[in-house]
């Protein structure tokens, strides 16, 4: 958890009460940070985490999770975490090889090679139950993806991926639950450019990741836009930009410009 | 008397030839077979990851890296999968690089004789003053190799390659196979391998080993790949499926992949971001051959540009960065070099070398003066 990145979300554990969705954009710079920093916060904070990774393995995340104070294979064991390997099931289904031990994900795929969102769907509906029957309806149950595009890349269509997260924000909201999801945004990309842009309207926070226009830079390691979307007031969208820089074990947030090796 | 004081053992979880730990994380590095590109990554290619290389236009400096490779499989006793569409792979694997071995060790200690049986002169204070090694005797990580010659074929049989001809499958049938079909065919071969061979990381044999992947000129037309299109028009998402399949395989393996896949062919720049996602490492390979650039006097020093386009962060918040993204590479006889790209200095008479007037004959005379050419000329 960086306590820079939560001062600068206006995050704190007053938002655990209602529920929230949160859609996450990267764009040519690497977002995995902000899911490393939700994965602790929530897990801190005693939520019960359903995370669908489709783009690094469980070892990757136990590892820099360990660097941060979270020890992701006891709570794998005790249930409040419930990691699904979405690259191995997700890759299983496309590979036509006999599959040992049983993958959910197999019914995804229709015999001529359609893939359904609906099954998807179902599927992550049951762990967010088995999730939230865990341990009591009094813990806030919390959803997360880091890379709904790699369904793009794989071969669903935008318009079916669309509706899967139209679903989820729907079943998070039901439950009070937390949802957030993560993209890769690219302007030469229709079809991401699609998903990005719906995740940017319709999530009530949206984050922007960019890299620097100028490149990359040792002190300044990208820029941080931040969107909270107000429905209820008629005031606009407060869209902040902000700048950050990664170090071994945290992340170091700024005004534009203010790197402290700048000043 | 006894003491207690023993020198600790170290714990070491894995040793496995021609592979080391990293510095930056827990990562077991193996060489990529070129000292310098090691270096810029990291220490090395982390096992378990995707080097995806962006051909040049004609495709010579990529094959040679991914010879590289190859021959740094043989060097370490690496079992090797080799696999490509456009040369035979046994046509690759006879025509690596030979390896210069020539132990640095004696080589520096033969000169440090000759040099101290000299008397000092100068310096004679320091006559007396015990030698020390300056090469440390560490296990060699990454060698050398003297392309002016091929690899002995001793060597070459001590190697445990298996071959992947992709392409025609039989003379008889000269329909093509699809690009999806070929691509399953790969995966499931290499999940094989992988299998049989014990390289998955839940396996238990009694002797370690890595696997390497070559794969050459991975969705060239000869794949059957048309760029990511469909004959319709549509988006073919078999290579994304390819690339998403191996990576879920190799992350729970010790195994590495190295890919060279020509961009340049592919005119939907959406499908080359999305190919670069799904791998962990990606470089580009510029070379300068037949390019304006050839000739530009600012590149007379090397063969092409060096572009890294993404390093993996594995296990840990943040990459490893080199100085530079932006490099340069140059091939010698016996070393292949990436480094920074440096400017050559500003020697010639001419001051701004692209701002040079390539035909001075079309210039109208300057109105005053006699038309010469010294710079004091109004």
């Amino acid at each position: 958890m960086f306590t820079d990145v939560n001062n600068v979300l206006n995050f704190s554990k007053e938002l655990l009460s209602s529920s929230l969705s949160v859609g996450i954009c990267e764009n040519k710079c690497d977002s995995s940070f902000l899911f490393h920093h939700f994965l602790s916060f929530y897990l801190k904070n005693e939520c019960n985490v359903v995370f669908v990774s489709l783009c690094q393995s469980f070892g990757h995340f136990n590892c820099v999770s360990s660097k941060l104070g979270n020890n992701l294979t006891k709570l794998r064991e005790e249930n409040k975490l419930i990691f699904v390997e979405g690259v191995k099931s997700l890759s299983q289904c496309f590979t036509y090889s006999k599959v040992k031990g049983d993958n959910q994900w197999q019914s995804c795929i229709l015999a001529n090679g359609e893939f359904l969102v609906t099954a998807l769907f179902n599927i992550l509906k049951k762990h967010v139950e088995t999730a939230q029957n865990a341990t009591g309806s009094s813990h806030k149950t919390v959803l997360v993806i880091d890379s709904i595009s790699t369904l793009l890349d794989v071969g669903v269509s935008a318009r079916d991926t669309l509706t899967l997260v139209q679903y989820l924000r729907v079943l998070m909201t039901d439950i009070k639950g937390h949802l957030i999801l993560g993209c890769a945004e690219n302007t030469t990309d229709e079809h991401a450019l699609l998903l990005s842009s719906y995740l940017c309207h319709s999530m009530d926070l949206n984050i922007q990741v960019h890299g620097l226009q100028t490149g990359y830079c040792r002190d300044v390691h990208g820029q941080l836009i931040t969107r909270w979307l107000q429905p209820f007031s008629r005031e606009k969208t407060a869209v902040r930009s902000w700048q950050f820089k990664l170090t071994d074990k945290t992340c170091a947030v700024f005004a534009a410009g203010m790197s402290s090796a700048v000043l | 008397m006894a003491t207690s004081f023993q020198k600790k053992s170290r714990g070491k979880g894995l040793q496995i030839s021609g592979a080391k730990p990293s510095l930056y994380n827990n990562q077991l590095l193996v060489s990529s077979g070129i000292p310098s590109l090691d270096h810029l990554l990291g220490g090395g290619l982390a096992v378990g990851t995707v080097l995806l290389i962006e051909e040049d236009v004609f495709g010579n400096y990529s094959r040679l890296m991914l010879k590289y490779f190859c021959a740094e499989a043989v060097m370490t006793g690496h079992s090797m999968l080799l696999a490509s569409a456009d040369l035979s792979p046994d046509q690759l694997l006879s025509d690596l690089p030979r390896p210069i071995i020539d132990d640095p060790v004696n080589a520096d200690e033969q000169t440090k004789e000759q040099y101290f049986d000299e008397h000092m002169k100068i310096a004679w204070r320091y006559t007396n003053l015990p030698k020390f090694q300056s090469t440390p005797t560490t296990v060699k990580f990454g060698h050398y190799y003297d392309l002016s010659k091929t690899m002995e074929e001793d060597l070459l049989k001590t190697a445990n390659a298996e071959m992947i001809k992709i392409g025609i499958n039989n003379a008889d049938n000269f329909s093509m196979a699809t690009n999806a079909s070929n691509y399953m065919a790969l995966i499931e071969k290499i999940q094989n391998k992988i299998e049989m061979e014990h390289f998955s990381t839940s396996s238990n044999p009694e002797k370690r080993n890595i696997l390497r992947i070559a794969l050459h000129s991975i969705g060239s037309p000869l794949w059957g790949e048309n760029g990511g299109l469909l004959p319709d028009g549509e988006y073919d998402p078999s290579l994304s499926r390819f690339l998403l399949a191996l990576r879920a395989i190799l992350r729970s393996a010790f195994a590495v992949c190295v890919l060279t896949l020509p961009t340049h062919l592919m005119c939907d720049q959406a499908f080359v971001n999305r190919i670069e996602r799904l791998c962990d490492t990606v470089v580009h390979v510029d070379s300068f051959a037949g390019s304006d650039k050839e000739k530009n006097p600012a590149f007379k020093e090397y063969h092409g540009l060096f572009n890294i386009k993404k390093l993996p962060s594995l296990n840990t918040l943040m990459c490893h960065m080199p100085d530079s993204l932006d490099l340069a590479f140059k091939l010698r006889r016996k070393k292949f070099t990436i480094e920074k790209l440096h400017l050559p200095p500003e020697l010639s008479d001419s001051a701004n070398r692209s701002q040079e007037d390539p035909d001075k004959r079309i210039k109208p005379e300057s109105g005053c003066g006699n038309g010469g050419n010294s710079k004091l000329d109004f």
